[in-house]
């Protein structure tokens, strides 16, 4: 069947046959026989080049654990397209690593008005790349076949609004294949509010 | 319309050839007037990674086909004219005008059209949407 649909499109478009998808849109993807691989590991280290940072000593976590930043403060002549270009960056890479969309969400809160703390997190980020641009998703063959949906949040992390962050990922095959973490659009006045309204936008993407 | 002219480089910086590539100066084009749909839907990488998970589940193989020129196979829905490439008129002729039969790059509908040409292959072909 496969082979009768190229023919099919070679008839009428002038094609290429690439035949097993290695690279699409800077991801790889490495179909294996117990299932299949996907990470931007040479986009990782192009990123780490372009921002100069392929040398840095490496960092076992993204951010430190408990870190909070405001927007308050005197933005002192830091180079803002740089961070925003390290932003822009890492957002991306969030394509195959959910394990960092916490803190690129969290860094790309800070645009506006930069301190030395704000990129100092970033290049953190960069620095925990820099160690661990192997990681990707893997997919299992023959897992169960079940969609699990896993959601929270934190609560009145954000030190200027009060406002709560949650966070969902739906897992199939044994690998993530949507993930968000996103500060939440209203206060909250307690946990188990916050908890809900991080339910209820992860039931919006279910649906 | 004009030439664009590149030179490729391969892996070890040295040229690997050179390029000329035909182009249609989209900026000129006002809208309502040479375009109106450039709508294009683009795929969610959540749609993606399920699709993988979904393969990966059923042992089953993705394959990668790459179209060449992809935006030259799009069809015209407006009659679109062209002016002759500066250098390159032809003699006697230098005041008349190119009519377009399919997109070029760089021309507003270019991406819409191809998406047109494929959708139109793809329902001929029984595929469906996911939605």
């Amino acid at each position: 069947m496969m082979l009768e649909f190229k023919k099919s499109m070679m008839k009428v478009f002038d094609i290429t046959d690439l035949g097993k998808i290695r690279f699409f849109l800077g991801i790889e993807v490495l179909q294996q026989v117990n299932g299949i691989y996907i990470c931007q590991r040479n986009y990782a280290m192009e990123v780490l080049k372009r921002f100069g940072m392929e040398e840095s000593n490496t960092m076992m976590n993204p951010i430190v654990p408990d870190f909070k930043a405001g927007k308050i403060g005197e933005g002192n002549g830091i180079d803002e397209t740089y961070y925003k270009q390290i932003v822009g960056s890492l957002m991306y890479i969030t394509a195959t690593r959910p394990n960092i969309m916490f803190v690129v969400s969290f860094i790309s809160r800070f645009m506006a008005r930069l301190t030395e703390l704000h990129l100092q997190a970033a290049k953190r980020v960069l620095r925990y790349l820099k160690g661990t641009v192997d990681y990707g998703i893997f997919y299992k063959k023959n897992e169960n076949k079940q969609l699990v949906t896993f959601t929270d949040s934190d609560y009145a992390r954000d030190i200027e609004d009060k406002k709560s962050t949650s966070g969902y990922v739906f897992m199939l095959s044994g690998g993530a294949v949507s993930w968000s973490s996103k500060k939440q659009p209203i206060v909250t006045l307690s946990t188990t509010e916050a908890k809900f309204v991080a339910t209820a936008a992860c039931a919006c993407q279910a649906v | 319309m004009k030439w664009i002219y590149k030179t490729k480089l391969n892996e070890f910086g040295e040229v690997d050839k050179f390029k000329a590539w035909l182009v249609a100066k989209g900026y000129a084009q006002q809208h309502g007037v040479d375009y109106t749909d450039v709508f294009v839907p683009m795929t969610m990488m959540d749609t993606v990674r399920m699709i993988i998970a979904l393969v990966a589940q059923r042992s089953w193989l993705i394959h990668q086909l790459d179209v060449k020129s992809t935006f030259l196979h799009g069809e015209l829905s407006e009659d679109l004219f062209v002016e002759q490439r500066k250098g390159y008129e032809q003699k006697g002729n230098e005041h008349k005008v190119y009519k377009l039969h399919k997109t070029l790059y760089r021309l507003k509908q270019a991406p819409r059209a191809w998406f047109s040409r494929i959708e139109a292959y793809f329902t001929h072909k029984r595929f469906m949407w996911i939605t």
